[in-house]
């Protein structure tokens, strides 16, 4: 097997007039071409296309030009900036929990015994469901009527509610849907991530007399650092895309109680045809989620560096 | 070998793509048959048997033509397929669809006028005027109605009854609307509502059941020349006298889901005629519903929605088209779809056979024939968004009837003058 000169460029080799390339690097090309080609169609083009859509007024039946007029318009929609408080509050009031009751439930489950693994099948489940059915399951929960909750608070005597038809309730209903939901994810995530930490780590602080808390605040959850970067990224991420239960539990309301960015991305294009002001929203929300990853990922990125400086 | 992979993987992706565009060809020059593709808005079982059979005597009877069947949700799913066909360049040949979608699908050039095959329809003349009015934009013909909708006011005989009120007596006004709801309502020891005395919805996806109330206090919601008019003292009234006893009568829900009526928990409601249908057939009701016009405070009026027939704006063949809207609106199949399904008759030499086949059927009809549609304006989806949040405003007590209305009218003006 020959081999290469020391220096010399690995993929690419003179040929006669041009720059050819050699077969490794073709094929390797090849091999990236069918994501990249996905990446331009299916990504990159649609995202391009929907900021050129948004600086006009496009709405199926007239496209024209109106620079920042749709933007502007954002500023005074009290709908939308009702949809961007609501869908913070939802972030906020559902990453946080998630994180905390994942990581819980993850140190309970963790370990052979059948009731761990009841366990991790139990909080499995919800996750493995569509939004769309939990959705509806809760839907009826919560019905004032007919629902269980409020049979449930009868019979012990308790006055029930009006759940999701109570302005002040129906935002922390879908968070606590969103919750149940979405916890056996971060569990299995968590899980994954405690028992890559090795064992001798626990066992000598163990002899040196670290209680269990001890050891998860100052073994465990340092160990799982990067994973619970990555985790506060994709469910924020997650959190901003939410729209099904919203759709499907409240659609938006009562008074704008729920709505949120995606959904009234939704209502302007498919309800109102506006297709061009729904473009301007997709815009401001591509922002706001590249804002808060790009946040995560530096966070996380110079933590990892200090921890690389201070030698743990 | 890596270059061989890559390219059985390219070829791969490629595959389906060749295939379908192929197969898609063949179908093109093989059949000489005029294909149509219809979409009505609608999902419901019954009324798509209904058109599944028609297509299929249509097709029988005309071998050179061939009618496709599809169909989509009401409200946004509907919507969401047109506007993807039709951004496709592949709309519908013909599209069943509401009022609400005239005058911004003939301005984004989704429907053809049809004014020309309708002078010489055999129809013409008797298709009740009405009607005919909901499918008539600028002068133009474009839909002609296969279905009305109208609401009606329904109420549980037994619970007059036993709340000791005239069972066979509806109230007239609203007054009587508001006394028989107080009447009517149960509460439990924790003062949770266990029986509704008047159904009416907290949310909508179309608040019809608000325009109902106010049609019946003389309101409309645009002028003679078209332009919105929503804040106006017959909505102000209308709202006030909302906004003074629903709550305290109603067990909360959305229109879009079941009604507490139909669930058997409310004495009254304002509802659909077609989704009445189910309990008026169902024996443990039998002889304990009653129907009649929703009561009125002024005019006897009601909300009756109504659902056409549209040559689409992408149709090839639009003769084909209107011989196909033509067959589905003869008499004999107007009259099947009252039999099959309930739906008030379109055409005006059907109304006594119509009357004939059931004794709630006059009720129906006076409903059709009383009944006020949704504005035909390029406004009005969004009307519908911005009449839905007010109502909400008034009924959550987030602001009084006066403002909720000027400020729903000053958005319904910014909205219309937007870029």
């Amino acid at each position: 097997m020959k081999r290469r000169p020391a220096g010399s460029q690995p993929a690419l080799r003179r040929r006669g007039k041009g720059i050819g390339l050699t077969a490794d690097a073709r094929a390797a090309y090849l091999l990236i071409l069918p994501f990249f080609t996905f990446f331009l169609i299916f990504v990159l083009y649609p995202l391009l296309t929907n900021f050129t859509t948004s600086l006009t007024n496009e709405n199926l039946a007239t496209r024209t030009f109106i620079g920042l007029a749709n933007y502007r318009r954002l500023l005074t929609d009290r709908s939308f900036v009702r949809s961007v408080v609501n869908t913070f509050v939802y972030a906020i009031f559902s990453v946080g929990p998630l994180m905390l009751f994942g990581f819980v439930a993850a140190l309970l489950v963790d370990g052979s015994g059948r009731v761990q693994s009841a366990g991790r099948a139990v909080m499995i489940f919800p996750h493995v469901l569509s939004m769309v059915s939990v959705s509806m399951i809760w839907l009826y929960l919560f019905d004032p009527g007919s629902g269980l909750l409020n049979k449930l608070l009868a019979s012990f005597g308790l006055p029930g509610s009006d759940w999701l038809f109570d302005e002040k309730l129906a935002l922390p209903c879908l968070i606590l849907v969103n919750v149940w939901k979405s916890s056996g994810y971060v569990m299995m995530i968590d899980l994954a991530a405690l028992q890559s930490v090795p064992p001798s780590l626990h066992e000598a602080a163990r002899v040196d007399g670290a209680g269990y808390l001890s050891r998860v605040f100052h073994i465990t959850l340092p160990a799982i650092r990067p994973v619970s970067y990555f985790l506060l990224a994709t469910l924020s991420i997650e959190c901003f895309k939410t729209f099904e239960q919203v759709r499907i539990m409240t659609n938006g309301g009562p008074v704008d109680a729920t709505t949120t960015i995606t959904h009234q991305i939704y209502m302007r294009a498919f309800a109102d045809f506006k297709m061009g002001y729904a473009s301007a929203m997709s815009v401001v929300l591509f922002l706001i989620v590249l804002t808060i990853t790009i946040v995560n990922l530096r966070a996380g990125g110079q933590l990892e560096s200090d921890r690389h400086e201070a030698g743990t | 070998m890596k270059k061989r992979l890559s390219l059985l993987l390219i070829l791969g992706l490629l595959l389906p793509v060749l295939l379908t565009t192929s197969c898609q060809t063949a179908e093109q020059t093989s059949d000489k048959t005029v294909a149509l593709k219809f979409v009505r808005i609608g999902n419901d079982a019954a009324e798509a048997t209904y058109w599944k059979r028609l297509i299929g005597d249509f097709n029988q009877a005309n071998p050179g033509i061939k009618v496709e069947y599809d169909d989509a949700a009401i409200g946004e799913p509907m919507e969401t397929k047109l506007n993807s066909m039709f951004s496709a360049g592949l709309g519908p040949d013909i599209i069943g669809h509401g009022i609400l979608s005239v005058a911004a699908r003939v301005e984004a050039g989704h429907y053809q006028p049809i004014t020309t095959y309708f002078n010489s329809w055999e129809g013409k003349d008797d298709l009740m005027a009405a009607v005919l009015a909901n499918g008539t934009y600028k002068n133009e013909i474009y839909g002609l109605a296969y279905s009305t909708t109208p609401f009606i006011f329904a109420w549980r005989k037994d619970l007059f009854s036993d709340a000791g009120l005239d069972p066979e007596k509806a109230p007239q006004n609203w007054e009587e609307l508001e006394s028989f709801s107080r009447q009517l309502t149960k509460k439990d020891a924790a003062g949770q509502i266990t029986q509704s005395g008047f159904a009416f919805p907290r949310s909508a996806g179309n608040f019809v059941e608000f325009d109902t109330l106010v049609f019946g206090n003389g309101g409309l919601y645009y002028n003679d020349q078209g332009e919105p008019t929503l804040n106006t003292p017959d909505k102000v009234e209308t709202l006030e006298f909302l906004a003074g006893f629903v709550n305290d009568v109603g067990i909360p829900f959305n229109s879009n889901e079941t009604n507490p009526f139909i669930a058997g928990t409310a004495a009254m409601t304002l509802i659909n005629n077609v989704a009445l249908t189910p309990m008026l057939k169902n024996e443990a009701y039998a002889g304990k519903v009653g129907i009649a016009l929703p009561p009125a405070n002024k005019t006897p009026a009601t909300f009756s929605g109504c659902n056409m027939l549209f040559v689409g704006g992408d149709c090839k063949q639009p003769d084909e088209a209107f011989q196909f809207i033509a067959y589905a609106l003869t008499k004999e199949e107007v009259l099947t779809r009252a039999k099959e399904l309930g739906i008030p008759v379109t055409r005006q030499s059907q109304v006594d056979a119509f009357i004939a086949l059931d004794p709630m059927n006059a009720v129906r009809a006076e409903c059709v024939a009383k009944g006020v549609g949704m504005p035909r304006a390029t406004w009005s989806t969004t009307f519908q968004k911005i009449r839905n949040d007010l109502v909400q405003q008034v009924l959550y007590g987030k602001m009084n009837a006066a403002d909720a209305l000027a400020q729903a009218q000053a958005d319904l003006e910014a909205e219309i003058a937007a870029p």
